[in-house]
């Protein structure tokens, strides 16, 4: 039942989607749907079902029932239009170490048809992308970890392809290289492709992707925007207020005050929960500038992908 | 403190696998099959000269599978930690290098050891019988237990001087060819322009197949001093080669700085030449990936084509050396005939090996799912590793074919042989099994290489199916002829069943591999991510 690929259609659309193996279910029901340009982050824990879809939308693990798309195309029925459209990182890819960079990326190239008189610019270009242009005539063996992903990178990019699957990019990259992955990362989604990510990096994921979806046992918890989600979650507001004078003081000026559930004080700054979500946060700043104290900074405190992920799971894998 | 920590735990870990307990009970039905063949075959014989025929098909069968422990269980033990990045955990902690050594000794041997014991009490049948002492059937099990150790401690040797589980197959085959047959060769050729030729016994006593000659009654009882010698020379080799793995372990393990290729300048200097100068390796790649993109990938080291070349110009030249110096009495029969069976079997495992190879190592690295990712099909796959060997193999193939035409005509030539006939026979029905089997085995090796759980068990299991499965279904047709009432089956009938099994086994086997590889191979590309079913399970599935 191939559909045809409308601008309209969702980049990556699974329904009802389950995978077991043998008596484990790693997938029950998973329901997602993925828009074109979207950078979207999939969150969970180890063995909660991640791998496992991104094999599926690859086309390397078929569904044991309900349905996967990628561009309209059926992961099942339609396999070599998806896998045409796609460009896809595993977690742990073998790479030739034998190869040189230019060898590993001419030999992709060809798996992906491009004609023979392309190769070599294609080759070029997309190593300049991800800034491996001075080690084209390495072996791959001889390439740090980093350099490594970003040959990855390369490969997956080498056809143009409109999705990109990238399981655990950034994993096992030092600082550096995880922030130079994202930036090329953001530049690909600027380009107009849509690139679905997991990741164990929340931090970095909450400020890359616009959306995300959590998963946990194989089940899907939350899916749709990061700002929804952390409206979502808050159950009120949470304040954090910074004084330069006696900060215990003002945490009992605060306390005072019928609208507040809770003040603690934390590395000299205090966070203030204000437990009706309508309640006006300026009356933080007028209990302590009344009071007496000295404000110097106020700002409203969103909860993290992290927080949000901790309080969603339950670390439950299957 | 635990004296061998690693021994322990590996042993442990041996008692928890059901493989463990199914490879016992495996090996000892195996013999007890032979047993029951060799009795049926022997019927009209007395019970001692059943009891002795017994004793040596089931004792070397015994020696046979013993001296081939090292290939199978060691030959990849720790060169595969050291592709693994694991090997390097072990030297963190307080582990010695002997403690590693002997663990994985223990670890990679616990079948062997176990599949030996589960037979040694059926050598001992034919005591039952007579005709066989108790002191031949213990020297016999000592000799079997220490042809065991000797093998295993070279496989162990060899891994942790190699990286790749190719390397260390073919390094352990090449030692214990050179103890068992190159050593003994060579004391054969430095005696025989002596009077009244005898081996210097140097040459013999360090192989395994000695030992096991002089513990039969018949030998022993000349010279009792030669058993023991050559079973304590096998066994002090053995500890060598275990002294060795323990020096050389703790050089190896360390993982390289960034900039260094695996093996250093030295892996460096190989790949140039294997690949050959940069612009021809970049022309050869084109040429190659225009073809078909996996064809370049399995045949992109260009020379070793030339590598096999190179092996059989060594054997030509051993062959030439042996005419040169024995003249005439070189150019016999036998001789070529087993000239040839050497060929064909260099031939045949050289193919197997490489036909599992590419994809073996795809699947166990995980490169297999980037390339399944691609829109490259799994008959493309197959197409381009079948023209990858076709490559290697078939300039190779029409010459050892010629070659054996030239044999046969020889031996035609000088027959002292009644019926001439029977000879061409045999002769050309060898060559038909090797053009059959060299046509099935890519199928079949190609299918092993991307189910098999380990990279170097998929060249030993197509060579299983497609050599010695044949000879068992022989067995048995001839075993059922003897045993028939008052049939007698002639030359004829025996070639004729030999053709039948052997190609039959070929038809059906690569039928059955072509079957799977078109129809289920991304299903089996993705099994290492699927939990292998149960025995009942897959019984259930029947």
């Amino acid at each position: 039942m191939a559909q045809t690929s409308s601008p309209t259609t969702p980049a990556v659309e699974t329904a009802a989607l389950t995978r077991a193996f043998g008596a484990t279910t790693a997938l029950v029901g998973l329901d997602l749907v993925v828009n074109r340009g979207d950078l979207f982050g999939f969150i969970g824990s180890n063995g909660a079902g991640k791998t496992t879809t991104l094999r599926i939308l690859s086309t390397f693990l078929a569904p044991s029932s309900g349905a996967a798309r990628v561009l309209g195309h059926d992961v099942v029925s339609d396999g070599q239009a998806v896998r045409r459209a796609i460009g896809y990182m595993p977690d742990f890819f073998g790479v030739y170490k034998d190869m040189e960079v230019t060898e590993y990326l001419d030999f992709f190239g060809a798996c992906y048809r491009i004609p023979a008189v392309q190769r070599d610019k294609t080759v070029a270009d997309v190593l300049e992308l991800v800034g491996l242009t001075e080690k084209r005539g390495s072996l791959i063996g001889a390439l740090s970890r980093g350099m490594q992903q970003r040959l990855g990178l390369a490969r997956v990019l080498i056809h143009d392809p409109q999705v990109l699957l990238l399981d655990e990019p950034a994993s096992g990259l030092d600082p550096r290289a995880r922030i130079e992955m994202m930036a090329i990362l953001q530049e690909l989604q600027r380009m107009g492709k849509t690139i679905v990510i997991s990741s164990h990096i929340l931090s970095e994921l909450q400020t890359l992707c616009n959306r995300v979806a959590i998963i946990e046992k194989g089940r899907l918890i939350y899916s749709g925007p990061v700002q929804g989600i952390q409206t979502q979650l808050s159950s009120g507001k949470v304040m954090r207020a910074r004084v330069s004078t006696d900060p215990q003081a003002a945490a009992e000026l605060l306390k005072a005050r019928p609208e507040v559930s809770d003040v603690t004080l934390v590395d000299g700054e205090l966070r203030v929960v204000l437990p009706d979500a309508t309640c006006d946060p300026a009356l933080v700043a007028e209990t302590l500038v009344r009071g007496g104290a000295r404000l110097v900074q106020l700002r409203e405190d969103q909860p993290g992908l992290e927080e949000i992920f901790m309080r969603l799971t339950r670390g439950e894998t299957q | 403190m635990t004296f061998l920590p690693i021994v322990s735990r590996e042993l442990r870990v041996a008692a928890r696998k059901t493989s463990t307990y199914w490879f016992r009970t495996w090996a000892a039905a195996l013999v007890l099959l032979l047993c029951l063949w060799i009795m049926g075959m022997t019927r009209y014989q007395s019970a001692a000269e059943t009891a002795e025929v017994l004793f040596a098909i089931t004792t070397a069968s015994a020696g046979l599978f013993a001296a081939l422990g090292g290939v199978r269980f060691t030959a990849d033990c720790l060169s595969r930690e050291k592709r693994d990045g694991t090997l390097g955990f072990l030297f963190l902690t307080d582990l010695r290098a002997y403690d590693i050594v002997l663990g994985k000794l223990a670890a990679a041997s616990v079948d062997a050891l176990y599949g030996i014991l589960a037979v040694v009490p059926i050598m001992a049948l034919p005591l039952l019988l007579g005709g066989v002492s108790l002191g031949e059937f213990i020297r016999m099990a000592l000799v079997v237990v220490n042809t065991l150790l000797f093998s295993l401690a070279a496989g162990v040797m060899v891994s942790s001087m190699t990286r790749s589980a190719q390397a260390g197959s073919s390094g352990t085959i090449l030692i214990l060819l050179f103890f068992m047959g190159m050593l003994p060769a060579l004391g054969v050729w430095a005696q025989s322009h002596q009077p009244g030729f005898r081996i210097e016994p140097f040459f013999l006593v360090s192989s395994p197949g000695y030992a096991y000659f002089q513990a039969f009654d018949s030998s022993y009882s000349r010279g009792p001093g030669w058993f023991w010698l050559s079973l304590a020379t096998i066994n002090a080799l053995g500890w060598l080669f275990l002294l060795i793995a323990s020096w050389v372990i703790p050089r190896a393990w360390q993982d390289r700085p960034n900039g260094t290729p695996a093996g250093g300048a030295r892996s460096l200097t190989w790949r140039a030449f294997m690949y050959g100068p940069t612009p021809q390796a970049v022309r050869y790649r084109k040429a190659l990936l225009a073809a078909s993109p996996y064809f370049w990938l399995a045949a992109r080291a260009r020379r070793q084509k030339h590598l096999f070349w190179t092996t059989l110009a060594v054997m030509a030249v051993g062959w030439l050396l042996a005419w040169a110096k024995w003249k005439s009495d070189w150019l016999d029969p036998v001789t070529f005939f087993v000239s040839a069976g050497v060929l064909n079997l260099t031939l045949r495992a050289w193919l197997a090996s490489e036909g599992s190879r590419q994809l073996a190592q795809d699947r166990h690295s995980g490169a297999i799912e980037l390339l399944l990712s691609t829109p490259l099909e799994p008959g493309e796959i197959v197409r381009g590793q079948m023209l990858a060997l076709r490559r290697m193999f078939l300039g190779p193939l029409v010459a050892v074919l010629l070659v054996e035409i030239l044999f046969l005509a020889a031996t035609v030539k000088g027959a002292v042989f009644n019926d001439k006939s029977e000879m061409i026979s045999v002769w050309v029905g060898m060559m038909v099994m090797l053009v059959a089997d060299m046509a099935a085995l890519p199928w079949v090796s190609m299918w092993f290489g991307l189910t098999a759980r380990q990279p170097n068990q998929a060249a030993g299991t197509s060579l299983g199916w497609i050599l010695i499965f044949p000879w068992g279904l022989l067995a048995g047709v001839m075993l059922l002829s003897v045993l028939g009432p008052g049939s007698h089956m002639g030359f004829g009938f025996f070639l004729g069943a030999w053709l039948t099994l052997g190609l039959g086994t070929d038809i059906v086997m690569a039928g059955w591999a072509r079957l799977k590889l078109e129809t289920e191979f991304r299903k089996a590309a993705a099994q290492r991510f699927t939990p292998k079913p149960t025995l009942l399970e897959r019984l259930a599935k029947l």
